[in-house]
């Protein structure tokens, strides 16, 4: 078979990365929980589980009657598994997982009057036409949400998830809408095209253009019903949608994944265990690629962002590891003495800084960034006044029209001021998060030039120099805390705010305004004859001005609320950071101190127990060091 | 009375159109209407055009060159027709004349048109192209083929739209085809729309498109019908019922926009002609049931049809040669599937066989019954309502218009009114004033003449376009529910005469009146007959009321219209 696989050079996997983060992290926890503040801890171990759960979701999408659901069944070997038609049949996404046996569940919206949860229904395959398609299930007017598939597949058992959706293009319009609210949680996307209807099409082409604007996933694309056509056709097909794909999507040829199959020849090869039809099925690269390189690659990465978290963690704790042994390193009892006061003088010393320098400055950049919101929500109030320019300038440009043209293009106008206002607000959500991170990055710069004196030791007269704690080693230094701020408050808003979010989620539909627009009694005026056209005219533009104003002000307020939302939890986000930052230091200042009390009681065959004892600690530590570092090369230091 | 007679009624439209251009022109308000009745001038004596419409790769230029018994329009793996391509009557298929879009038009061998395929340049340049087959039914209807519609090439779906008469059906090239449509504007009289066994969005949009550019609300869907194609794509093993059963569910997803659906194979049909007596030879043995244990097999794709089976009573380099003949695999597969079904036959039954299934005879059969045979009321009711709507809107504006100067009118009276009391208290200075206003009055009065002059006339027009309109849809409607039986509670003589009112046998006066009782004076004949039809129009089914209705209105029509004719004579002698 001829498929572009080859160039997507999948890495020899001699390496089980996951195994490898899983054998460290083990042998790191017990002394992470001495040495390291738990939020850190915590921070990594629910990184773990999530690599360790290992869940890839990869969402089959395409259009009406391409074969989505034949192809699932075939790449599972289960022939009879999603319902399949030739007519359009998938209503609802079905979710395919591992589980020990064979079984359907249904779930369902809450429920749509006393919004009370409806609890999921087990249901026979027979049943499954009644709740997962068009024809059992008109309308959904059973208010399914998804209905899970559990099988005991060893093709799933790797926490591959493959989800089936309706498709998109036909008669029934709520399908798209129900594909589409799924992208955003695919790990990778699998279009569907066909051998049989035609080559790609704009619409296609529209809707991948859609969701890879929106969504960053990866794409895979599957060309089926190679068995209904001649070779000839299906792969001059093939070339073609290759063509169009670089042309109208910019996908570079090494890009493109994309398989040519049959799921009726795999079917008829599973049958008969014939492997000369299972070769010309095409499914043999493509489940190579899946197993090889698709799912792994999710492994890697999320492996590789543990490591990251599991490294920092082990740097921590021998540095640690090693201000203990230096201190059990001290047999003269005044040496000892000597460092306790230092060690006190140091816990003082924190202790003013922290509420002469450090509160202050939190305070201050707390005030910073309260005002910065406050202007914000200022500046959008404003902005989405109903009677601000912003909708002046909009509807002016309708001025000239006739109240007809207007009452044709009422919903385009519409849509347009939605969008208008999503780029306005925009403007400002992104001015706010500027801002934001600039009051941030003063503190920053603020602690590093106040708080340059040391805390803890002067150092002089050790011959194994303690390392000092010195406030700037805070962990507000790395960049990558304001982006996890922002994170938090914008949940990775960045890109595709404007389009997906804030139109979706915080813009009401348009559908439901042009109900204001027919109680306006913009529709249906047929008294042409009397009424003077211009007099209408203007009538009908006063009437869009009152429409188009009504929906400002919903709009207002929704995006207030949300602004509101997304500052305070900024704000939050920070002062854990704050909080955070300081707690580790206070831990490490008063274990600093207790040690050295304890070091003052012991005799000097305990002392080197301790001495001993450290020591091979300390080398255990450095050994997953480096095996974390061999596996992950790329890994800073 | 000249609504009936549609030879009457092509000559009025035509009068109409010389003179709306004239009416519109006369206000400022309404001169940009002039444009949309330009074009329409020189429709009228056009023959009557059917185009085949579709998504790309549907398969119709195949279509046409199954209807034509000959490969004139270029067929291709890949999007292929990128130009409006007509096919007339004519005596050379061998050559093509190119009509470019910024120069005179050329003649080339046809043999060149395959550089006009595709994402092509030359395409890009050329407003259309003629071929020429003599098949007689050209010679009462060209066929035009045209660029598939969903294809990311957007060239080929906005020729197709501006061609057809619609802007951007999908809301995407509305722009870029407004001037254009101008130009070509409108030129199909009826389509045949190919489409996919199952029905899409776009569909929709499309006929509804459509729809809207070619009929007056209201009237019914006799311009399109629709050819359900590639049927045999379909995962199945009944075939033909589960083809029939998709013709149905199209039918009823879409009645709005399509008289009818129609399955046929244009691949099965070409085979019949195309491939020679061994390859049928071959064929018929593949379906003999010595096969029978290993066709399945060999059916399930074209490498598996190929393979070494020494079980198999036909050698592979005779099955090979069955592939390089341009059938598609799955017409192929479907063909040896009906010779394994007709077991014992000659090669000349299976040929018939196939091409009963193809069902290429029937589309010939629709075609004639249902655009060939009424091309006249068709073109009518496509042509009354590209001249109506200018008309509409302009009545509208000028209405509104005569509103406003009449307003104005009544404040100067009333300025004159004050200006007089002013002039009678002795300021005398205002007499000019009132000089002014009461010229400006007699301005106004005449512009009001002229207004009410043109809205006149045009309402003349336009309601008799409208009876013009209506007319020919209730004869398609009739003739439409006699041919389905929906009017069996009439006699069959009634019918027959009904037929001949509703101008199936012909659209002139005389041809109407043919149905009717010789031996009598005609005025009587009609005056019976309306008699027995009022019988009818209540009781029965709405059907039934209706189309009596429409008979009585008709009737009514020729009984005027042969009064006025013999007092006409009368004067005259
Ligand atoms: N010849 C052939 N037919 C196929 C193949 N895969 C699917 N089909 C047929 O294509 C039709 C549609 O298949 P489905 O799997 O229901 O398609 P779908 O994309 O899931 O359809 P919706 O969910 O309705 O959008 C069915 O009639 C299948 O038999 C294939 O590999 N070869
Ligand atoms: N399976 C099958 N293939 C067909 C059928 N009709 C045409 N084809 C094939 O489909 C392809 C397209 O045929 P065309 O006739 O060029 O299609 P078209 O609708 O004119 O395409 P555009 O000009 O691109 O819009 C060709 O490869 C034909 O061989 C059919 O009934 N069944
Ligand atoms: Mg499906
Ligand atoms: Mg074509």
């Amino acid at each position: 078979m001829n498929t572009s696989t080859t160039a997507q050079t999948s890495q020899p996997d001699s390496i089980d990365f996951r195994s490898v983060v899983n054998h460290v992290a083990t042998s790191l926890v017990p002394f992470a929980e001495e040495y390291v503040n738990t939020s850190q801890l915590d921070d990594a171990i629910a990184g773990l589980k999530r690599l360790n759960c290992g869940v890839f979701r990869l969402v089959v999408m395409g259009e009406i009657k391409k074969g989505k659901s034949s192809f699932i069944n075939a790449f599972l070997s289960e022939p009879e598994l999603l319902p399949t038609d030739s007519d359009i049949a998938t209503s609802i996404v079905f979710k395919i997982l591992y589980g020990p046996k064979k079984q359907f569940k249904v779930f369902f919206f809450d429920d749509g009057e006393t919004g009370q949860p409806v609890a999921p229904l087990v249901v026979q395959p027979d049943q499954l036409m009644d709740y997962g398609t068009e024809k059992g299930n008109p309308n959904n007017e059973k208010r399914v949400d998804f209905i899970a598939v559990e099988l005991p597949n060893p093709l799933l058992q790797s926490g591959l998830v493959i989800v089936d959706t309706p498709g998109v293009g036909g008669l029934f319009k709520a399908h798209r809408d129900i594909t589409w609210r799924f992208a955003p949680n695919a790990d990778a996307i699998l279009f569907v095209v066909d051998s049989v209807e035609s080559v790609m099409s704009a619409d296609e082409i529209a809707f991948l253009r859609d969701l890879t604007e929106k969504f960053a996933v990866k794409l895979l694309f599957v060309q089926t019903k190679i068995d209904a056509a001649s070779e000839e056709l299906w792969r001059g097909w093939e070339d073609r949608n290759k063509t169009i794909l670089k042309s109208e999507l910019g996908l570079t040829d090494d890009r493109i994944v994309y398989f040519p199959v049959s799921a009726s020849t795999k079917n008829f090869a599973d049958e008969e265990f014939d492997l000369e039809e299972l070769e010309d099925s095409g499914y043999p690269p493509l489940m190579r690629f899946v197993a090889q390189t698709l799912l792994p690659s999710k492994e890697r990465f999320l492996a590789a962002k543990a490591a990251v978290d599991w490294a920092r963690i082990a740097s921590k704790v021998s540095h640690e590891m090693d201000i203990r042994l230096s201190l059990a390193s001290e047999t003269t009892s005044g040496k000892i003495q000597e460092i306790e006061t230092q060690r006190r003088e140091a816990i003082s010393k924190f202790n003013d800084w922290e509420l002469n320098i450090f509160k202050p400055l939190v305070a201050s950049t707390n005030e910073t960034v309260g005002k910065i919101s406050r202007d914000s929500l200022d500046e959008l109030e404003s902005l989405l006044q109903p009677s601000g320019n912003l909708l002046a300038d909009f509807v002016s440009a309708y001025r000239g029209f006739t109240a007809d043209e207007m009452q044709e293009n009422l919903k385009m106008i519409q849509q347009d001021f939605m969008e208008r206002c999503a780029e306005a607000s925009k403007e400002v959500f992104d001015k706010f998060s500027s801002g934001f991170e600039n009051a941030v990055g003063q503190a920053q710069k603020a602690l590093n030039v106040k708080a340059t004196g040391d805390v803890s030791g002067s150092g002089s007269s050790h011959s194994r120099d303690i390392q000092f704690r010195k406030v700037t080693t805070l962990d507000l230094s790395s960049t990558s805390v304001f982006e996890s701020t922002r994170n938090i408050a914008f949940a990775g808003v960045a890109g595709y705010y404007l389009s997906s979010m804030v139109i979706s989620a915080i813009f009401p539909p348009v559908g439901a305004l042009s109900l204001v627009a027919a109680a306006f009694g913009l529709y249906g005026a047929s008294e042409t004859g009397r009424v003077m056209a211009e007099n209408r005219n203007a009538q009908a533009f006063t009437k869009l001005r009152g429409i188009l104003a009504d929906q400002l002000s919903q709009v207002r307020r929704s995006v207030v609320r949300d602004f509101e939302d997304r500052a305070d939890k900024c704000s939050k986000g920070l002062n854990g950071l704050f909080e955070a930052a300081t707690s580790q230091m206070r831990a490490d200042l008063q274990r600093d101190l207790d040690d050295a009390k304890a070091a003052a009681g012991r005799t000097h065959a305990e002392s080197q127990e301790v001495v001993a004892k450290l020591r091979a600690e300390m080398m255990l530590v450095g050994k997953h060091l480096t095996e974390l570092r061999r596996a992950f090369p790329t890994m800073k230091a | 009375m000249l609504v009936f007679d549609l030879n009457d009624v092509q000559q009025y439209v035509k009068k109409v159109c010389d003179e709306i251009p004239g009416l519109l022109g006369r206000h400022s308000i309404t001169s940009d209407l002039v444009a949309q009745v330009t074009g329409l001038r020189a429709d009228i004596d056009k023959p009557f055009t059917v185009a085949i419409v579709g998504q790309m790769r549907v398969g119709k230029s195949s279509l046409i060159n199954a209807l034509l018994e000959k490969d004139i329009a270029i067929t291709g793996v890949t999007e292929t027709t990128a130009t409006v391509n007509w096919i007339h009557h004519g005596t050379d298929p061998n050559i093509a004349r190119v009509h470019w879009r910024d120069r005179p038009p050329e003649t080339i061998p046809r043999g060149e048109l395959d550089k006009w395929t595709g994402d092509s340049e030359l395409a890009a340049n050329t407003r259309s192209i003629e071929l020429f087959d003599d098949a007689a039914f050209l010679k009462i209807a060209s066929i035009v083929d045209t660029p598939g519609l969903r294809s990311v090439i957007a060239a080929h779906e906005s020729a197709t739209e501006s061609f057809i008469g619609i802007n951007g059906a999908n809301d995407k090239n509305a722009e870029r085809c407004a001037d254009q449509t101008q130009q070509l504007g409108l030129q199909a009289d009826a389509i045949v729309y190919v489409i996919m066994p199952v029905a899409r969005e776009t569909d929709d949009q499309f006929l509804d498109a459509f729809r809207n550019a070619t009929r007056l609300p209201g009237s019914s869907n006799y311009n399109s019908i629709a050819v359900l194609h590639k049927w045999e794509t379909l995962n199945t093993d009944d075939l033909l019922d589960e083809r029939d059963r998709k013709a149905s569910k199209i039918a009823a997803s879409l009645s709005e926009h399509l008289a009818t659906v129609l399955p046929v194979s244009a691949p099965l049909a070409r085979a019949v002609f195309s491939l020679n007596d061994r390859h049928w030879q071959t064929i018929l043995e593949l379906g003999k049931p010595d096969n029978d244990s290993i066709r399945e097999k060999m059916l399930r794709h074209e490498r598996a049809f190929v393979r070494e089976l020494p079980e198999c009573s036909v050698a592979v380099a005779e099955r090979k040669d069955l592939l390089l003949l341009g059938v598609p695999w799955p017409s192929l597969r479907t063909i040896i599937g009906i010779a394994a079904n007709v077991q014992g036959t000659s090669i000349n039954e299976l040929r018939q066989r196939v091409r009963a299934i193809s069902q290429i005879d029937d589309l010939k059969q629709i075609l004639e019954q249902r655009f060939f045979s009424r091309s006249r009321a068709i073109k009518m009711l496509r042509l009354t309502t590209r001249a109506s709507q200018p008309c509409q809107l302009a009545m509208t504006r000028l209405q509104n218009e005569t509103e406003k100067l009449k307003t104005n009118l009544n404040r100067s009276s009333n300025v004159l009114a004050l200006l007089q009391q002013r002039i009678e208290l002795g300021d005398t200075d205002l007499q000019s004033v009132v000089r002014h206003t009461q010229e400006s009055q007699q301005v106004i009065e005449s512009q009001l003449e002229k207004l009410t002059d043109t809205l006149e006339t045009l309402g003349e027009r336009f309601e008799t376009l409208q009876t013009i309109h209506d007319g020919c849809d209730g004869d398609l409607a009739g003739i439409e529910a006699i041919a389905e039986s929906q009017l069996d509670e009439l006699p069959a003589e009634l019918r027959d005469t009904l037929r001949y009112v509703f101008g199936q046998h012909g659209v002139s006066v005389g041809e109407r009146m043919r149905g009717l009782h010789r031996s009598r004076n005609p005025s009587e004949a009609i005056v019976e007959l309306v008699g027995t039809l009022r019988g009818y129009v209540d009781k029965g089914s709405p059907r039934t009321h209706h189309t009596c209705q429409h008979a009585i209105d008709r009737l009514e029509q020729l009984y005027h219209h042969i009064e006025l004719s013999g007092q006409r004579e009368k004067i005259a002698s």
